[in-house]
């Protein structure tokens, strides 16, 4: 398969959401909403739940773009989860952030850097999964726990292949042309040491069967979160050095 | 907009430039080996005369001290892979450990395309190394300069104590065009903009470039820890 492949199906319609995995894995959700200062972005979801019967809180970027506000949603979840000691999964299906006027003048870079921040300095263990498409800066910040996972077909870039090829033929026509070379799938991200696990998907895709790519999600987090609390790790850094 | 470079800002701004040069830290890039990219970093180097897009060094104004990170926009479009992340932790580390204020100077398109995602990987890193800085208690002070955008404006740059923007300069996450193509909307006039981006209340001052001295000496007397 080539990298333009995997974003077919890491875009596919059908593809299971994080709302559809926080929903199926989890015993019961509650979901929070608004950053308290004039917004709730719908394309990020924030929420406490119940998982094999311990609190967790979970952050999403939800098959959508974050604008300034859902940033800040991140925040106020991530800082409760450490005072209530919540270890935190992140999930992330998000091509990138809300570059819009409303969103941009609402402090969206203040509000990257700052999530950035708490997700990385966060007392509470923090466990992330892509799921789907991630793409630059306002994906990553989803993507900095101790542990990191991507599922097999979901993929993470940079810069969109679409906007590569903007970049480098002014022509967004000629995204799979380019996506090879920007290196963007499962196990590419493994090999930079991005990511520590890749988490396999039922055979064609998550799509064909979402109960069953749950499942896989679950198992995984089941034990991940066991070993998590039981040995902290310096979340940053990984980001110092590159495996060669 | 002129875009203004790391040695014509490092020859306005201070009495004294001690550079620090490569650090420890910095690996041989091509991480992802992108096609075409060692070319373009050797023409990159011919073309501006620097090792890379982030120079790093101790400035003095007058008898005041910062330890001091430049992005010089003519390497690459000033965009940040590892070497350049390399060398902002480490000038982050160094104003920590000497109690020097820390003065980012940003003219960049954001994380370096051809270096994937080990280039956005330099997000988390300088922003973890700005947390730490912040904790050894000395100032955090960027000077958004034109153009500032993308990964790094989102990331350490932000994350300052306080943020200068000079005088006409495009900033904004996503830049002009990017925010047009993707919204499809067109954007009002003066969008994107240093001022535009004081009205909103995103920095804390807007400076013309000749001025930039004078502000930056006063912030560091201000700043000056009582003896």
């Amino acid at each position: 398969m080539t990298a333009w492949d995997e974003y077919q199906l890491a875009r596919h319609p059908g593809r299971p959401t994080p709302r559809y995995y926080v929903q199926t894995i989890c015993e019961d959700f509650f979901e929070l909403h608004g950053d308290r200062a004039g917004s709730d972005d719908p394309a990020t979801l924030v929420s406490l739940a119940r998982l094999e019967g311990h609190p967790i809180a979970v952050a999403a970027f939800d098959r959508g773009s974050p604008s300034a506000g859902g940033f800040r949603k991140v925040i106020r979840l991530i800082e409760l989860a450490g005072r209530l000691e919540l270890p935190v999964i992140t999930l992330v299906d998000c091509p990138g952030a809300d570059p819009g006027f409303d969103s941009e003048y609402a402090g969206l870079a203040s509000a990257i850097s700052r999530t950035f921040e708490v997700v990385l300095t966060v007392e509470s263990p923090v466990i992330s999964i892509v799921t789907g498409e991630g793409g630059s800066g306002g994906a990553m910040v989803l993507a900095c726990g101790d542990v990191v996972a991507i599922q097999e077909h979901a993929v993470f870039s940079v810069i969109a292949p679409e906007g590569a090829a903007e970049i480098l033929h002014r022509d967004p026509a000629r995204g799979a042309e380019v996506a090879d070379a920007l290196r963007p799938t499962s196990a590419d991200l493994l090999r930079l040491g991005l990511a520590d696990f890749v988490l396999s998907e039922p055979k064609g895709g998550a799509h064909i069967d979402p109960v069953e790519a749950a499942r896989g999600i679950a198992s995984w987090l089941s034990t991940t979160l066991s070993d998590v609390r039981a040995s902290p790790r310096d979340r940053a850094a990984r980001f110092s050095r590159r495996p060669n | 907009m002129p875009v203004i470079s790391a040695r014509e800002r490092i020859a306005t701004l201070f009495d004294r430039f001690d550079e620090f040069g490569r650090v420890e830290l910095e690996v041989a890039g091509d991480p992802i080996s992108f096609p075409g990219y060692e070319d373009a970093i050797l023409l990159a180097e011919r073309s501006s005369g620097e090792s890379e897009a982030v120079i790093t060094g101790v400035g003095s104004i007058e008898r005041h001290q910062a330890v001091v990170a430049l992005f010089e926009f003519g390497f690459l479009g000033g965009s940040m892979g590892e070497a350049a992340g390399a060398r902002l932790q480490e000038a982050m580390r160094k104003a920590g450990e000497s109690s020097r204020p820390f003065i980012a100077i940003t003219s960049t398109g954001g994380a370096r395309m051809q270096e994937g995602m080990a280039a956005l990987a330099q997000m988390p890193r300088t922003v973890a190394a700005s947390v730490d800085l912040a904790r050894t208690g000395v100032p955090r002070i960027s000077v958004l300069a034109h153009p500032t955008t993308g990964g790094v404006y989102a990331s350490f740059a932000a994350l300052a104590d306080i943020l200068i923007a000079e005088v006409g300069a495009t900033i904004g996450f996503a830049g002009p065009r990017v925010a047009e193509t993707m919204s499809g909307k067109r954007l009002p006039p003066g969008s994107h903009t240093a001022e535009a981006a004081f009205r909103k209340g995103l920095v804390d001052a807007v400076v013309d470039s000749k001025e930039l001295r004078n502000v930056l000496g006063r912030l560091l007397v201000i700043l000056e820890p009582a003896s």
